[in-house]
């Protein structure tokens, strides 16, 4: 949906605004003589190369034929929506639980709720796959690996 | 190189084995293979993905045992990638892109066994040619760096930078950028000279940095499956049936695949030398440069046997070649490696060109577990083929779920902390609105290691040289090196021009046929 100069501008701003956040952070840290850099020599450095270098693409961008450059003319599909939500889900899922009840619950909503994701998978499918993560993982790094992490609290205690 | 500089090669060899074979590190290097055939082969899991997942793992194990193992992943996937690509059109793994083009064709007209028989014959050939190289280059590259001044190093960095960055596929700008941001990453932490937290924005989980293995598994793992989710259609698989006999090539089709396999091994090799280039642009290369060569070039692409040999070969030479730059100067060629030298850099070793006589366990025991992990490798694909290729079948449904929760786990052991995770969480976010706007991810990886060290000897320079620039060219090798970064830069803008007057006159083909590298599932190969 995004067409490709767009794209390529997109890109070139973000870097823009990236390469000065990094001069405004690097302004908070001495910058030291040539003889002895101060902390904030370096990231000051990278910062503005990475504007110089974000200038330049939004150069590019305006100035490519449209019919098109490395990156092609064709469009990007927009992101699958309900799949992205799971993934991120289940990644978020995973911290919150193990955090409140640790490995074994966090496991099962981390499959569960990850591969919800897939269009073609069923509810059952999603509880069996999870179901069997939550044992297989348990035990692999629960108990072969011995992982650093409570197996299963309850009620949780934090 | 002197016949005594040989003979201490091949004593050390020997010793080296001594090392591989040792019960536990030969179990190692046999989990390793195994594992690096299995995401080989199976879509939608990457290389990189799984060393991040591991790395963690080997953090409780001997420094040895832990690089032989994560070596063996790299180099395993390269064996399983092929399998996917010949037998069912899917570049899975970026190498392997271009022997979709005339293995699938193969594939369809019922010789993918013998393609994979190729292949596999081609992977040897190429991978024992990497491994000689490496027996005998790389103590003679360490001695010659040993001599390198923080000068030297900071400016060869910076080709190692510029290199991997712009020569890779897709906008050599956005390539450059992504290396900057991946510096940047790096920076986050307390300063090693002053003590002073530096973009930590007040989380004290971040004065040690940014987690490698969360920006790894963020970038190449959280970020893959938020692309691939449901773009991956279930797969048919057709050649489940796979014998033996079928993957024995006969003599015709040997001779005709001799010559391009010793072109795309020396091809593979002279990349793994050029710093920045990994096995990618080593099998694109050897593809065209076989599509050159052949009397009958339009029938690449059909089912021509020398465009499995070529590039396969040039793939595993690359692969093995690419341990070169980074075993003996402490320089990753690629993304793979530099995740390897964080894994060493973990254990406490230093990189650089001191590895070899201070840790000749590791650097001898490494080459030495090249010979019996390819050895390995041949035996899971042989006479195993029917194995792996039954392995396909299974649905990405199942599959991206278990690695997501893998990923979350091994993110939490690397220092048991949950915030890791959630850094994961974002790198992932991140990572894919950057894909979606055509940014390749791998430089990223490169910058990050890289970075740390680039700015230390950065500033040691300017330290011995009293504030003054021109150490960076008045060093005879630091000259070289910045008269290589200066060259690359000019042939860059040269080619840019030169597209770009390409294309007002009707359209020229890009430096690289442009195979899909960075999708996995929809296969976008053009002929």
């Amino acid at each position: 949906m995004l067409s490709f100069r767009y794209r390529d501008l997109v890109s070139g701003v973000i870097c823009l605004a990236g390469g000065g956040g990094v001069l405004v952070e690097a302004h908070n840290e001495t910058i030291g003589s040539l003889s002895s850099l101060g902390p904030g020599f370096y990231p000051a450095v990278l910062g503005a190369l990475l504007t110089l270098v974000g200038l330049l693409i939004v150069g590019t961008a305006l100035t490519a034929s449209p019919t098109g450059d490395d990156a092609g003319t064709e469009p990007v599909d927009g992101p699958d929506w309900r799949g992205c939500a799971c993934i991120v889900g289940g990644v978020a899922a995973f911290i919150i639980v193990a955090w409140l009840s640790g490995l074994a619950p966090a496991i099962f909503a981390c499959v569960f709720i990850g591969a919800l994701g897939d269009r073609t998978t069923s509810l059952k499918g999603s509880l069996t796959l999870a179901v069997a993560m939550s044992v297989a993982g348990t035990v692999l790094f629960g108990y072969l690996l011995g992982i650093n992490m409570p197996l299963w609290q309850w009620p949780w205690a934090t | 190189m002197a016949l005594g500089d040989v003979i201490t090669a091949i004593h050390d060899l020997g010793h080296g084995f001594a090392v591989a074979l040792l019960p536990a590190n030969l179990v190692w290097c046999f989990v390793g293979v195994l594992i690096g055939n299995l995401v080989g082969v199976l879509p939608g899991l990457g290389v990189l993905s799984t060393v991040s997942i591991l790395l963690p793992l080997t953090f409780g194990m001997k420094p040895v045992a832990a690089i032989l193992m994560l070596a063996g992943i790299y180099y395993g996937a390269q064996y399983g990638g092929a399998i996917c690509s010949i037998l069912l059109n899917l570049p899975c793994h970026p190498p392997h892109a271009v022997t979709c083009l005339d293995g699938f064709p193969l594939t369809r007209q019922g010789r993918g066994g013998t393609a994979l028989g190729i292949a596999i014959i081609a992977a040897c050939m190429g991978a024992a040619f990497g491994i000689v190289e490496m027996t005998f280059f790389a103590p003679v590259v360490a001695r010659f760096a040993v001599d390198f001044g923080p000068a030297d190093i900071c400016s060869l960095m910076l080709l190692g930078l510029l290199a991997g960055s712009t020569l890779a596929r897709g906008s050599p700008l956005k390539g450059v950028a992504m290396t900057l941001l991946g510096q940047v990453l790096g920076l986050a932490g307390v300063d090693m000279n002053t003590g002073t937290p530096r973009f930590t924005f007040g989380f004290l989980n971040l004065y040690d940095g940014v987690e490698l293995v969360a920006l790894a598994l963020g970038m190449f793992g959280i970020a893959e499956f938020l692309k691939s989710i449901n773009r991956i259609a279930p797969l048919h698989v057709p050649g489940a049936r796979l014998r033996l006999r079928d993957m024995l090539p006969n003599r015709a089709e040997l001779r005709t695949a001799a010559m391009p396999m010793v072109r795309g091994t020396l091809v593979g090799s002279l990349c793994a030398m050029v710093p920045g280039t990994g096995p990618t642009i080593a099998s694109f290369v050897a593809y065209a440069l076989e599509k050159k060569l052949s009397r009958t070039p339009e029938r690449f692409g059909t089912g021509m046997i020398a465009g499995v040999a070529s590039p396969e070969a040039s793939t595993h030479s690359s692969v093995q070649g690419d341990f070169i730059p980074t075993m003996s100067m402490g320089i990753p060629g690629d993304s793979g490696m530099a995740l390897l030298l964080g894994a060493l850099m973990i254990q406490g070793i230093t990189p650089g060109p001191m590895l070899i006589s201070e840790h000749p366990d590791i650097f001898w025991g490494l080459i030495a577990s090249f010979w019996v992990g390819n050895l390995l490798l041949v035996i899971l694909n042989v006479p195993l083929i029917g194995i792996w290729v039954r392995l396909l079948a299974i649905p990405y449904r199942v599959l991206y779920p278990c690695a997501l929760c893998f990923v979350c786990i091994g993110v939490y052991s690397a220092k048991n902390s949950l915030f890791e995770v959630g850094e994961t969480l974002i790198f992932g976010i991140v990572g894919y609105l950057l894909i979606a706007l055509r940014f390749h991810v791998a430089p990223i990886l490169l910058g990050f290691v890289l970075g740390p060290r680039m700015e230390e000897n950065f500033r040691n320079a300017l330290a011995i040289s009293n504030g003054h620039l021109g150490v960076f060219v008045t060093r005879p090798i630091s000259a070289v090196f910045l008269g290589c970064c200066t060259v690359l830069m000019l042939a860059q803008l040269y080619a840019h021009l030169a597209l770009r007057r390409g294309r007002g006159m009707g359209g020229a083909a890009g430096p690289w046929p442009d195979v899909a590298g960075n999708t996995i599932g929809v296969p976008q190969v053009e002929d």
